[in-house]
């Protein structure tokens, strides 16, 4: 009943703004009712609008009300009808959907209304980006649950996921995990942002409802297994932990690694023949290649053969010599500087690059023939439904990541390219839809990298194969802007860094007033949601990643719903 | 009679009037109404123009002038030049409004009273059912009061009448009439500051 | 037309010549009036009387008792008395008014001078007319309008009814003998024979009546001096000087002085306990003496404590008004009764729908009233 009584309640009324300056909100009370970021709804006549608050101004009807307090002329009483009237706060307003909700229930007018819609001669009214405003005096009031539950879905229907809840009212926010992965999405936030706690508890969301299927690259082996909170010690349960092994598999990096001092479900093992020469070329900053690498990487697979180039370039010795009879020292067969001079390449260059991709051959998890194609295992695992986390392990640089992440991934996109082929040419079933999380994105994806690899060409182009990135990331500036652009739902945590706030806010409507929120989020407790994903832009302090949230899980409550709750709510005890 | 029986308190008769204001005339012996206080004047059987006492006159002359110089002035002296010689007392009073036909309206009386018309002091009742009519739009006579002291005037009269209001049970009354007066006056604040804190004084008499 | 100053200013010059060498000599004849005065005052006053007799139809003061050379000291107090003040004025009919009228206008005020409360207020407005029944069209003359008037005023006094049995003074603005003779009309010998009627009303009722005369021209007491010491009254063609002036060297503030009889033409009219007395009295608080005279009858003159309470009353009622002397209530009653001209329009407008009423043709105002009333130049 408090939930409705509050509802009802007006904070303030429209006096002024319009769709490019935001509109003006004179407020009844305290502007303590009220937060940036708040959820607000404007009932004007027919239509209903909803936008979130941008920014609270003081303001006074005559300055010299302001500068003066009332309370040193005047009793207290008397001070607080003149502060009523002359001193207020104005709240702007950042409109974004309006809802077209029809004529009073009651009233002749709206039977018609419906009888018009029920009839086809009108659609049924969706909430759709504002292209008008509300009229003077519209009553302003602070979003309830049945508005919050309006746009951006209820709790309690399929594919709605409660990823946290409005900061004043502590109304559920939901996602539409259905349309999250439709397109590639990021999660942003400053290191100790929380990030990691939001990741786990949409990868738990993604995994429970099981419309795709999850990769993660666990760079830092923390979504896997069970973990313990930096901050607080405590227990932090993984996915694997949370969902089983029968829904959740932890691959780890290396024939016998271990994760956290347990065995994955699986090792993946690279074979010789699995690295190919673009494989290497996007290591160029890491190894610090020349750029005769290219040419000599070529040369190699000319001679030596695609699938074998890399064993047989291991196998060269560097330096070896042999000598002749007459005291001359010569390259051996068996060296690298020989097969350049057979080859044509410059010796210097050959040699170059092979004392370099020494960090590669000397790699555990690469080796001449693993005991099995583990990495088409951990293919065939996702086009079952399984979902992946590949833990590195103890292979935490950015040289393994960036080779692993980057293999593995090119073997999934040529494999869900030619399932989608199929299935387009009526051969096959439909793909099963693969959410590729990456955590470091930058690393993957900044601007130099991001022509190589194949991640940008996925979060481009794959959608239409069934496969999107959830890019996790502390410096989203650091990200190539084409990217970052077709990134369609963003959560963002706490940003300090103007670039960053200025990446993440990149394409969207209300930039400039969306800005200040950003940097002034409470960090591990507030997100904002953004993009495409989501109806409108909306704060919301995120839900705990707790045992609760596990059991909401596995009771397979919609989390964040409790329905003996909302029943008590509505009708009281 | 237009007006409620208990209040029924002459207090002079009208001397001139124009559609704004009159000046009634009315004995120094007796209790004049006090300054701010609501009286009000029947024009016909139907209809009773109230109005506010916004000034009481006392003229003076050259006997009196000659009079206070003098030492020892008898009680009987005093007594003759208050009673017989400043004959009639003159109210000013600010029209506020009518009542016809029982309806109390906050606008201008249809017309003035006539000369010699009886003026009347207004009862609580009377005073109650007057200033709790509408939506107190005739303190806009009162502070649109141009030949009158205007915060005066007002604070005199949110006493009399808040008290009134009090003692029929509305305790809210006075911070609705403060209410009032602000959103009138608030874009003027050179006026608005000194009539709050006259109307300040007035709440602690209120005890409000 | 404005006056001609240029033609004046030689004749003021002269006028005030004249005025200073006047008063020059009458400082000279004033000393030897005083000397004349103490020597009167050591002759018996049985033969002061005697001499003037001898001139019975010359108005001259008469020696009552008190040595004529006596300045009575101001009593400490009147104590509590009623205090009565009773004064008129009247309309006098104008051929050029649209209806010519004659009104009296009278008020008495009654004040108890222990008390604190407010005086009584009492006025009584009377139209006249020289027929009992019938519309005055002829005019009355001014004279019998000022009798009606003096008679309405004694009227008024008699009226008075004390609530308690203080003793009352009653003071009229004006001399007690009147100087409107009984002529041969009958509605002057009917106000003189109710006048002294009156009177003798008044002295059955005991109040102190009196005349205050505030600036007396009088010279009966110059004119006793002067048979005393000469056998004859001031000749014909040398002004007397007036009483006052010589009073002025003889009493202090607050004194009065002796009390005299009037002889005069119309003593006859005042007989016994009527027959007209008085003194004078410095009513100044200090500085310049203000000699007023006050008539009183023989009723009141021959009882001490009457004029005693009458002496301080005065005294105590000049001092009211400060600076400028004058009895207080006397003033009041004046006030009370005064016609002004705005209330003698309304009255006229008054009797003139009256007149239509009962169908009588209005009369119209003359027209060289009409001219005078003519509006005067107004400024854009």
């Amino acid at each position: 009943m408090i939930e409705l009584m509050e509802q009802n309640q007006a904070i303030g009324i429209v006096t002024s703004g319009g769709l490019k300056e935001n509109l003006q909100v004179r407020l009844n009370g305290s502007p303590q009712q009220v937060q940036e970021g708040s959820f607000i709804v404007i009932d004007s006549q027919d239509w209903k609008f909803y936008g979130i608050a941008t920014d609270l101004q003081l303001q006074s009807i005559d300055l010299r009300y302001a500068l003066e307090p009332s309370r040193t002329r005047l009793p207290e009483t008397l001070a607080n009808l003149l502060d009523c009237q002359t001193l207020y706060t104005n709240l702007v307003v950042l409109p974004s959907l309006m809802l077209e909700r029809g004529p009073e229930p009651e009233s002749p007018d709206y039977t018609a209304w419906r009888s018009t819609i029920d009839s086809g001669g009108k659609e049924e009214p969706r909430p759709m980006p504002v292209k008008s405003i509300p009229a003077h005096h519209a009553s302003v009031f602070l979003a309830g649950a049945g508005d919050v539950a309006e746009i951006f879905g209820k709790p309690t229907e399929e594919g709605n996921f409660v990823i946290g809840h409005t900061r004043e009212q502590d109304h559920p926010v939901c996602v539409n995990l259905d349309k999250l992965i439709q397109r590639s999405s990021g999660i942003f936030g400053a290191t100790g942002s929380g990030k990691s706690f939001l990741t786990r508890m949409l990868l738990a969301g993604l995994i429970d409802h099981n419309r795709a299927s999850v990769l993660v690259y666990d760079m830092h082996n923390e979504y896997g297994l069970d973990d313990t909170a930096s901050d607080t010690g405590e227990n932090v349960r993984g996915l694997r932990s949370g969902f089983g092994a029968s829904k959740v598999q932890v691959v780890g990096l290396g024939g016998s690694a271990t994760i956290r001092g347990s065995a994955p479900d699986f090792n993946l093992v690279l074979g010789y023949s699995d690295i190919l020469p673009e494989d290497v070329e996007l290591l160029t900053r890491e190894l610090n290649l020349k750029e005769t690498t290219a040419t000599v990487l070529d040369a190699l697979v000319q001679s030596l053969g695609k699938d074998k180039w890399f064993k047989s370039f291991k196998a060269m010795k560097r330096g070896s010599v042999i000598e002749s009879e007459d005291g001359k020292k010569t390259p051996a067969p068996d060296s690298v500087a020989f097969w350049a001079n057979q080859n044509g390449v410059n010796v210097m260059a050959a040699e170059g690059l092979h004392d370099k991709l020494r960090r590669l051959f000397n790699k555990a998890y690469i080796v001449e023939s693993p005991p099995a194609d583990s990495i088409q295992a951990l293919v065939e695992a996702l086009k079952k439904g399984k979902h992946i986390v590949l833990s590195f392990g103890d292979y935490e640089s950015d040289l393994d990541y960036l080779l692993v992440s980057n293999l593995l991934t090119r073997r999934i996109r040529a494999e869900w390219e030619q399932m989608t082929n199929q299935f387009r040419g009526k051969n096959g079933s439909e793909p099963r839809q693969l959410v590729i999380v990456v955590e470091e994105a930058h690393k993957l994806l900044n601007r130099e990298m991001a022509a190589q690899t194949t991640f940008s060409t996925i979060a481009r182009e794959m959608r239409k194969y069934y496969v999107t990135l959830l890019v996790i990331d502390q410096r989203p500036s650091q990200i190539y802007d084409e990217v970052m652009s077709q990134l369609g739902t963003r959560v963002c945590g706490w940003l300090g860094d103007e670039d960053d706030i200025h990446a993440v806010l990149s394409g969207l409507a209300g930039r400039e007033a969306l800005r200040g929120m950003l940097s002034r989020l409470q960090a591990k407790e507030e997100v904002l949601l953004l993009g495409w994903g989501v109806p409108m832009p909306i704060l919301v302090r995120s839900r705990r990643y707790d045992e609760q949230f596990w059991q909401d899980i596995k009771t397979s409550k919609k989390a964040g719903f409790d329905q003996a709750q909302a029943i008590k709510n509505l009708y009281g005890d | 009679m237009a007006n409620n029986p208990q209040m029924d308190v002459q207090v002079g008769r009208l001397l001139r009037a124009n559609t704004r204001a009159c000046v009634a005339g009315c004995q120094p012996a007796q209790r004049f109404p006090a300054f701010g206080a609501l009286v009000s004047i029947d024009l016909d059987e139907n209809t009773s123009a109230y109005g506010l006492v916004a000034d009481i006159h006392i003229d003076d002359d050259g006997l009196v002038r000659q009079l206070v110089t003098t030492p020892n002035i008898s009680e009987a002296v005093i007594q003759d030049n208050r009673v017989n010689r400043n004959v009639p007392v003159e109210l000013s009073i600010l029209f506020v409004g009518h009542r016809s036909a029982g309806v109390i309206s906050h606008r201008l009386p249809p017309r003035p009273p006539l000369s010699l018309d009886r003026v009347r002091a207004c009862g609580e009742g009377d005073i109650c059912a007057f200033s709790g009519a509408g939506r107190l739009g005739y303190l806009r006579f009162i502070l649109d009061a141009q030949d009158f002291p205007a915060a005066d005037l007002l604070a005199a009269h949110l006493l009399q009448a808040g008290r009134a209001q009090r003692d029929h049970g509305d305790s809210q009354w006075f911070a609705q009439a403060v209410d009032k007066v602000i959103t009138q006056l608030r874009s003027d604040y050179d006026r608005l500051m000194p009539i709050l804190e006259a109307l300040a004084d007035v709440q602690q008499e209120l005890g409000s | 037309m404005p006056l001609n100053y240029l033609d004046l200013q030689p004749k003021i010059r002269a006028y005030a010549q004249r005025a200073a060498a006047v008063f020059s000599k009458q400082e000279t004849q004033l000393a030897e009036l005083l000397d004349w005065l103490h020597e009167c005052a050591a002759a018996p006053q049985s033969e002061v009387s005697e001499r003037c007799r001898q001139h019975n139809t010359t108005r001259c003061a008469l020696p009552a008792g008190e040595a004529v050379n006596s300045a009575h000291p101001a009593p400490s107090q009147a104590g509590a008395c009623i205090l009565l003040a009773a004064d008129g004025s009247q309309i006098i009919p104008s051929t050029h008014d649209a209806v010519p009228l004659a009104l009296v206008n009278t008020s008495l005020i009654s004040m108890n001078t222990a008390g604190s409360q407010p005086p009584g207020v009492r006025v009584v407005s009377e139209i006249l007319e020289m027929e009992p029944d019938g519309v005055e069209i002829e005019l009355l003359s001014e004279d019998l309008i000022n009798l009606r008037r003096d008679v309405a005023e004694i009227q008024i006094i008699q009226a008075y009814q004390p609530e308690d049995g203080l003793p009352v003074i009653a003071l009229r603005d004006g001399p007690l003998e009147l100087f409107h003779q009984p002529q041969e009309s009958r509605a002057f010998k009917n106000a003189f024979d109710e006048y002294i009627h009156l009177l003798k009303q008044l002295a059955a009722r005991d109040f102190s009546l009196a005349g205050y005369i505030d600036r007396s021209q009088s010279t009966t007491l110059t004119q006793m001096l002067t048979i005393f010491k000469t056998g004859q009254p001031v000749p014909r063609e040398r002004a007397a000087l007036a009483d006052k002036a010589l009073m002025a060297l003889l009493l202090a503030p607050g004194q009065r002085s002796a009390i005299f009889a009037l002889q005069s033409s119309s003593s006859q009219h005042y007989r016994d306990e009527l027959a007209v007395h008085f003194f004078y009295l410095n009513v100044s608080a200090g500085g310049k003496p203000y000699i007023v005279r006050v008539e009183i009858p023989a009723w009141v003159a021959r009882d001490t404590d009457k004029v005693n309470r009458l002496h301080a009353a005065l005294l105590e009622q000049c001092r009211m008004l400060g600076k400028r002397p004058y009895p207080y209530l006397l003033h009041r009653s004046h006030e009370e009764a005064v016609v002004h001209f705005d209330e003698k329009e309304q009255l006229q407008l008054s009797l003139q729908a009256e007149l239509l009423k009962q169908g009588v043709d209005i009369f119209q105002i003359s027209n060289k009233l009409a001219a005078k009333e003519l509006p005067k130049r107004t400024r854009m």
